[in-house]
């Protein structure tokens, strides 16, 4: 009982410190949640999961957002396929994003159930 | 798809491009993407501030040395004083200790000893009013920028700031004309590659946390002491950083740092930070501290820095509190606040103490105190007296001069707010 109040506390505090994800953004940050992704294999990744095609000018912004937030960070490369790993703070908005989710979607069925 | 690209600004294209490029290549290029480009190009440009310019990094990537009391300097092409010049004349000396060509020239000079009431206390302005000029063997005069004072009872010392100096130039002259008459002192110059200054290697190590990224972008060891440069940089809703620190909150309006940053390494020594040689704000959202630390134990490996506060100012709506009566419950970019006491003064002005409760947001972070007040929506200035919040950053105690009996609004903008998390930095040296 105790952790989840602390865990729900938080995902709170979390929440209100974020930046505002954009759509793009969140799903740069889901693909890059199991290992780090150069910038065409994230828009595979993201056409394969969300079947969501993300054009090279949409990736980028949402790539320059995440990397100026601290989100994620390039790794060292070739410039051409410079991979980008998430990084800790990166891991809590992600995970605070999937926790807003899970209470909107929650709510959603349980008055749809109604 | 060549020209679409360079629709971007440089610094993203400088970024990003060969990236973008190699995507594009990877796949069908159609009127989509074209389409996809150009948005991509105006919100590029709508958001300059989403790439940085690699300035901070690209800076320490060139060849640098450090110079104490000056900082990390461009080796190639930059010149500095090949040995102190000191000239006396009857009672007063004119030392001239330090002078770097990088980047721009700075000069650091001073007179001793002087008469107490010359000292540049409580103001250096006295000092301003020199004629202070730098001359090179070829008789070209450098355009002068900017002058500070300082110094000590008996002392003062100023640095002058000039463009820089020509590669090829040895020789130069100092002409300073003030109270203690003209003076000119001719000098030697050595290039700053050949001086004993340390070179700097270039760590660009970061850690992250609490979307504030801290990087360690120079760093230089000597005999006798060893240098960091540090650079915090975050994204919105920092409008910008102000002050980096460790072990303890930031007490006081004006964030003096109670406990030091620490330098160890992987012998296990620890050390002390014996002085801050500069900051600077080279960029929106960035900032930059130049450190200077005890020598390093010549077996040292791998040094770390860790940092466990950082001072940031957040972007935020304004908070309006108009008076009289002043007194009530207010939200300051998501900070509670109960103005506790509003105490008008008549004598010698017309002047109001109030004092500000301040509660934890949301997130648990304190207000420190506000980066702005105004009165009547225009800068407060001299009629914000006083900014103070007590340790425990709870209260906020303002002064504010106001126009008279008339009603009027204080706004507090900006709220600034020290960041806890562990920033821990770590390179090989």
């Amino acid at each position: 009982m105790i952790v989840i109040v602390v865990r729900s506390a938080l995902y709170r505090a979390a929440y209100y410190c974020r930046v505002a994800l954009s759509e793009e953004a969140r799903l740069i940050l889901v693909s890059l949640a199991d290992g780090a992704k150069h910038g065409y294999a994230i828009a595979q990744d993201v056409e394969r999961f969300a079947s969501r095609r993300l054009g090279p000018g949409t990736l980028y912004g949402a790539i320059a957002r995440l990397e100026s937030w601290g989100y994620i960070e390039p790794l060292a490369g070739d410039a051409r396929r410079r991979p980008y790993r998430l990084t800790s703070a990166g891991l809590r908005a992600l995970k605070s994003e999937i926790h807003v989710l899970r209470r909107l979607t929650s709510a959603a069925a349980r008055r749809l159930a109604r | 798809m060549k020209r679409l690209i360079s629709l971007y600004p440089e610094r993203w294209r400088e970024r990003y491009r060969a990236e973008i490029e190699a995507l594009i290549a990877d796949r069908t290029f159609d009127l989509r993407v074209a389409l996809d480009l150009l948005k991509g190009a105006l919100d590029a440009h709508v958001h300059p501030e989403l790439v940085r310019s690699g300035l901070l990094l690209s800076a320490a990537g060139a060849d640098r040395v450090f110079v104490p009391g000056m900082g990390f300097r461009a080796a190639e092409g930059g010149l500095t004083l090949k040995q102190p010049v000191e000239v006396r004349r009857g009672e007063v000396s004119l030392w001239l200790g330090r002078i770097v060509s990088a980047e721009r020239t700075d000069v650091d000079f001073a007179f001793s000893p002087i008469d107490a009431l010359l000292a540049p206390q409580p103001s250096p302005t006295p000092w301003i009013g020199w004629t202070v000029e730098l001359r090179d063997s070829t008789g070209r005069v450098y355009r002068a920028g900017g002058r500070g004072a300082g110094g000590t009872l008996g002392r003062v010392s100023i640095r002058a700031t000039f463009e820089p100096i020509a590669p090829e130039i040895r020789h130069a002259e100092l002409r300073v004309d003030g109270p203690f008459g003209r003076w000119e002192i001719p000098f030697d110059l050595v290039p700053l590659a050949e001086s004993e200054a340390p070179h700097a290697i270039t760590p660009d190590a970061s850690a992250h946390d609490q979307g504030i990224t801290l990087t360690a972008t120079a760093f230089a060891r000597a005999a006798d002491y060893t240098a960091l440069r540090l650079a915090a940089i975050a994204g919105p809703p920092v409008r910008f950083v102000r002050a980096i620190a460790v072990g303890t909150r930031l007490p006081g309006a004006f964030a003096i740092r109670a406990e030091p940053i620490e330098l160890s390494d992987d012998r296990g020594n620890r050390y002390g930070l014996r002085s801050q040689v500069s900051t600077a704000w080279p960029e929106p959202g960035a900032y930059q501290e130049t450190l200077l630390f005890g020598p390093l134990a010549a077996d040292a490996q791998l040094v770390t820095v860790t940092v466990e506060y950082i001072l940031v100012e957040l972007s935020a709506e304004p908070c309006r509190i108009t008076y009289p009566p002043g007194t009530g419950d207010y939200l300051f970019g998501g900070f509670p606040m109960r103005i506790r006491s509003a105490t008008p003064d008549r004598m010698p002005d017309q002047y109001l103490s109030l004092e500000v409760e301040t509660s934890e947001a949301a997130d648990g972070r304190r207000l420190s105190h506000p980066g702005r007040v105004d009165v009547d929506e225009a800068d407060g200035g001299f009629r914000i007296q006083q900014v103070r919040t007590t340790p425990n950053l709870r209260v906020i105690q303002l002064g504010v001069r106001h126009p008279g009996d008339e009603p009027f609004t204080i706004t507090f903008r900006n709220p600034v707010v020290d960041v806890p998390g562990r920033w821990a930095v770590s390179f090989a040296v």
